[in-house]
């Protein structure tokens, strides 16, 4: 492999683990508020990508504004899914996660039914791109990486700094006590799907500007998802983050070196093995 | 030879020391108290025995021969059975299954006769459920048989706890507060269970145990640690004037000298 | 003669008994029905639905029992898979029999499930979860890239059907109906495994391990053992039901066995039901004759599909085989008053 190639695929690596940072920092937030695998995390995903798409090609609207819409939308979306249809059967594990995956199903196919089949994408805000080393890095690349990074501190701060945030955390690790702080568990639950959706929503109009939209974009994504947060340890950021980062350029190499369509192997191999090894993840989190 | 030897035994979780250097002897046929304040590593110590957790440092021996590091079910082939705290029963399960699960050891149930259910099988099963019902009668938990365990009060709960470790006839049984949260009454009948279990079937018996009174009524021997580590030993009578003994008592309770 | 013992879910069969009266007569009509079903209807349409709805039947009856173990397996379409590629490169390329393969192929699937259930079935959840479904992706990355053996993307042509029964040389696989007839005894023959692990003492112990696996383990249970007996159990009779699959549809491909076969047949179980074994089935059968019924309408298929799972899911968790039961609460209620209190004395 030539450096410039290896230089782009690094690059385009990063790229790839920025969203899925953002991906796994959503799912992180779910498994490790209530303990549930939300698989139609994808969907969202994709219902955001949809959304920026309309509002800005189809109503013209401007980026930013589609953004805010974007993400606050699909974030009252996720908060009346909890609402409705998580809350009942929280305490039964398996059943949250089959209603997760027959929404997903469910979201998924009327996302066919809504937009078509034909993929999309969005026009790049910022044009133009950066040379290094011989490798070219868009500049439209080059915002989405910060603004994965804004969002993972914007994230940080809420947990540690906010009242909503602590009270999230104290609900993770005991929840019958956190309740006595004075933040409702029930409140806990919706803000922390409203807030997981947010971020899927974000890595959703990301993507769109980057690479296509398809109402299939959701299934990849939710399961890499799933993928990541194992690999970093359940319930676990910064564990979440290092491996999002270790899929992106798995992924990246993969592509490279195999192709396209065989990146799905060697993910799944690395992440299976380092399991076998070390079944709580990079971050050893062990949750019962 | 004692039957049941711990030499050094030492159990690190990460850098803390919950038992250090722990020498204790049970001999045949004893009832041995186990006792200390709370955190002390009394059920740490139980679960180093039964082999939820290898010892760090140092044996478990069981008749002479090493038991540490073997995994918990070989450890109840060998014939040392404990009762837990917390998850003392199968919740969803009737009494009478509770207490059949109990019986595995003695089962000798061969998989392909179950699958066919042969009429040997069924003779094997009417057998067990005898046995079961057995040791029913004898925890007088006869009338609870068709119960789900869960809805048992909180006394007969521990009972069946008990029930469930006995039916495997252990040679060494280890019972994890059998006491909590039993009124005088229950105290009483329960007291009179475990001497006559060490009656009839000669079990050797170390109870973890709170509820002083009892422990002093109950038990032969005394061994009393805290903060890991054996302070004292002996018949209950020298250990109720021990001096370091009432000092760890006291000094976890916080009363003025 | 002793008394049986009563589980809380089911009954501990000890043998013939006055209230099993009623179901088995309800058993012996349906296998009536079922046996005559092919004189009934001639069209191969009915037959291959038949045929179907039988493998996933299986399929979704073995995969419930390693569910109710409490593992949240991910990768029942591997076992699967592994027993149709097996049987198929058995008979095509290395001229077996096939009923000698298809018994190969379950011991072949068998031993696999032994050999990734020796570390997965260490942890649970989505460990577990992760791990089955991340050794079923690779070896469907196996056999998408060792084309010469497995046949690649494109797939595994020309499996052959199975050679003629050794003494009844007229069944020789030729018409739908021989077919028909295997599956049928493949599905029956498996039920009978499954229902019987779980009816008797090893289904006891089963309920134990997932009831309090420490306790078991303290009086004597060896909670790996039994967990990987069932799990190879589970995944040997799924893996013959793959191999039937291979020498009935000719041609295999690694989109045969992708983990959306694993969650449609975690759908059907708990949609069905998991408390007891006809759940599987009843599951299995409601929601394939479902998403027939509605073949022709596209996305709008799989809508209705995954929105009545949902609905099933939050207002009958217990499944559709309590749904007597269900309903049957509702009409006391409604018939004796809600304040009747059943069974219970004064207060």
């Amino acid at each position: 492999m030539t450096t410039d190639v290896f230089i782009q695929t690094i690059l385009n690596g990063l790229t790839i683990g920025a969203i899925y940072a953002l991906l796994a920092l959503g799912l992180t937030l779910l498994f490790g508020i209530m303990d549930i695998l939300f698989f139609a995390h994808g969907a969202l995903y994709m219902f955001g990508a949809y959304s920026a798409y309309y509002l800005v090609v189809s109503f013209g609207v401007n980026y930013v504004l589609a953004a805010a819409v974007t993400l606050v939308g699909i974030g009252f979306l996720g908060a009346i899914i909890e609402k409705v249809l998580i809350r009942p059967v929280r305490s039964e594990v398996m059943a949250v996660f089959f209603v997760a995956i027959s929404l997903n199903w469910f979201l998924e196919n009327s996302g066919f039914a809504l937009f078509g089949i034909k993929p999309k994408r969005i026009p790049p805000i910022f044009h133009g791109k950066v040379d290094i080393l011989g490798a070219s890095l868009t500049w439209e690349r080059i915002a989405v990486v910060l603004i994965s990074l804004a969002a993972v501190a914007a994230l940080h701060l809420f947990l540690t700094r906010t009242r909503w945030g602590l009270g999230m955390r104290a609900f993770s690790e005991d929840p019958e006590t956190a309740e006595l702080q004075g933040i409702s568990n029930d409140f806990v639950c919706t803000l922390g799907f409203f807030i997981g959706s947010g971020l899927a929503a974000l890595a959703g109009l990301l993507v769109a500007s980057l690479f296509i939209v398809t109402p299939t974009m959701g299934e990849h994504a939710v399961l890499t998802g799933i993928l990541i947060i194992a690999l970093g340890g359940l319930g676990s950021i910064p564990g979440a983050l290092i491996a999002a980062l270790i899929l992106g350029f798995i992924e990246s190499f993969g592509a490279s070196v195999l192709g396209a369509d065989y990146t799905w192997g060697p993910m799944f191999m690395f992440c299976v093995i380092f399991l076998i090894i070390r079944p709580t993840g990079i971050m050893g989190i062990e949750r019962s | 030879m004692a039957q049941l030897e711990l030499r050094e035994m030492s159990k690190f979780f990460g850098g803390l020391a919950a038992v250090h250097h722990l020498d204790m002897d049970v001999h045949r046929g004893e009832i041995l108290g186990l006792i200390g304040p709370n955190g002390a590593g009394k059920t740490t110590t139980f679960s180093v025995i039964t082999g939820e957790y290898p010892p760090t440092r140092g044996e478990v021996l069981f008749e002479g021969q090493s038991i540490a590091g073997l995994s918990p079910h070989r450890v109840a082939q060998k014939g040392i059975v404990r009762t837990f705290q917390l998850n003392t029963l199968f919740p969803h399960l009737s009494v009478l299954d509770n207490v059949l699960i109990g019986l595995h050891l003695r089962a000798g149930i061969n998989f392909l006769e179950g699958l066919f259910n042969t009429g040997g099988n069924r003779k094997k099963e009417g057998k067990l459920i005898r046995r079961a019902v057995e040791v029913l009668d004898f925890m007088g938990l006869s009338e609870f048989r068709e119960e789900e365990a869960l809805n048992l009060p909180h006394g007969r709960q521990r009972s069946l706890g008990i029930a469930i470790a006995l039916a495997s006839r252990p040679k060494v049984l280890l019972l994890d507060e059998p006491l909590t949260g039993m009124n005088p009454a229950e105290v009483e009948g329960m007291l009179e269970i475990i001497r006559k279990i060490r009656e009839e079937f000669e079990t050797t018996i170390v109870v973890v145990e709170h509820n002083m009174r009892a422990v002093m009524a109950l038990c032969e021997r005394l061994v009393v640690i805290n903060f890991g580590q054996k302070i004292a030993e002996g018949p209950p009578e020298a250990i109720q004037g021990d001096q370091a003994v009432i000092e760890a008592y006291l000094g976890t309770e916080n009363h003025a000298a | 003669m002793a008394e049986p013992g009563t589980m809380m879910k089911d009954s501990l069969d000890f043998g013939p008994g006055p209230a099993s009266g009623k179901k088995k007569w309800s058993a012996l009509v349906l296998f009536a029905f079922l046996l005559a079903f092919p004189l009934m209807t001639q069209d191969d349409y009915f037959l291959h639905t038949a045929i179907t709805i039988f493998l996933f039947v299986l399929y979704a009856a073995s995969y419930r029992l390693i569910l109710v173990t409490g593992q949240l397996h991910l990768g029942a379409n591997a076992f699967i898979g592994a027993g149709a590629y097996a049987s198929a490169i058995m008979v095509r390329d290395a001229g077996f029999s096939f009923w000698l393969a298809i018994f190969l192929a379950g011991i072949i699937a068998a031993i696999l499930a032994v050999g990734i259930g020796y570390f997965a079935l260490r942890v649970k959840g989505v460990y577990f979860a992760i791990i089955t479904w991340g050794f079923a992706e690779g070896i469907r990355f196996l056999y998408m890239r060792v084309e010469s053996v497995f046949g690649g993307p494109s797939g595994f042509f020309g499996i052959p059907g199975p050679d003629p029964l050794p003494f009844f040389s007229r069944i020789d696989f030729s018409e739908k109906t021989h077919y028909y007839y295997l599956a049928l005894a493949l599905v029956l023959f498996s039920l009978w495994v499954l229902y019987r692990m779980e009816h008797s003492r090893f289904g006891l112990i089963l309920d134990g391990i997932r009831e309090g696996d420490r306790l078991a383990a303290s009086v004597g249970v060896n909670i790996m053992g039994y967990k990987v007996a069932t799990f190879a159990v589970c995944s040997g009779l799924a893996g013959m039901g793959g191999s039937f699959y291979a020498h009935y549809t000719y041609f295999i491909s690694p989109n045969d066995f992708t983990v959306l076969l694993t969650i449609f047949l975690a759908l059907y179980v708990v949609v069905g039901g998991m408390e007891r074994l006809t759940g599987a089935v009843v599951g299995t059968v409601v929601l394939f004759i479902a998403g027939e019924l509605f073949a022709g309408y596209g996305f709008y298929r799989m809508m209705l599909f995954s929105g009545l799972t949902i609905v099933v899911l939050l207002l009958f968790p217990e499944g559709l085989v309590a749904l007597p039961k269900a309903l049957g609460r509702v009409w006391s209620r409604m018939v004796k008053g809600p304040r009747a209190r059943i069974g219970n004395g004064p207060a």
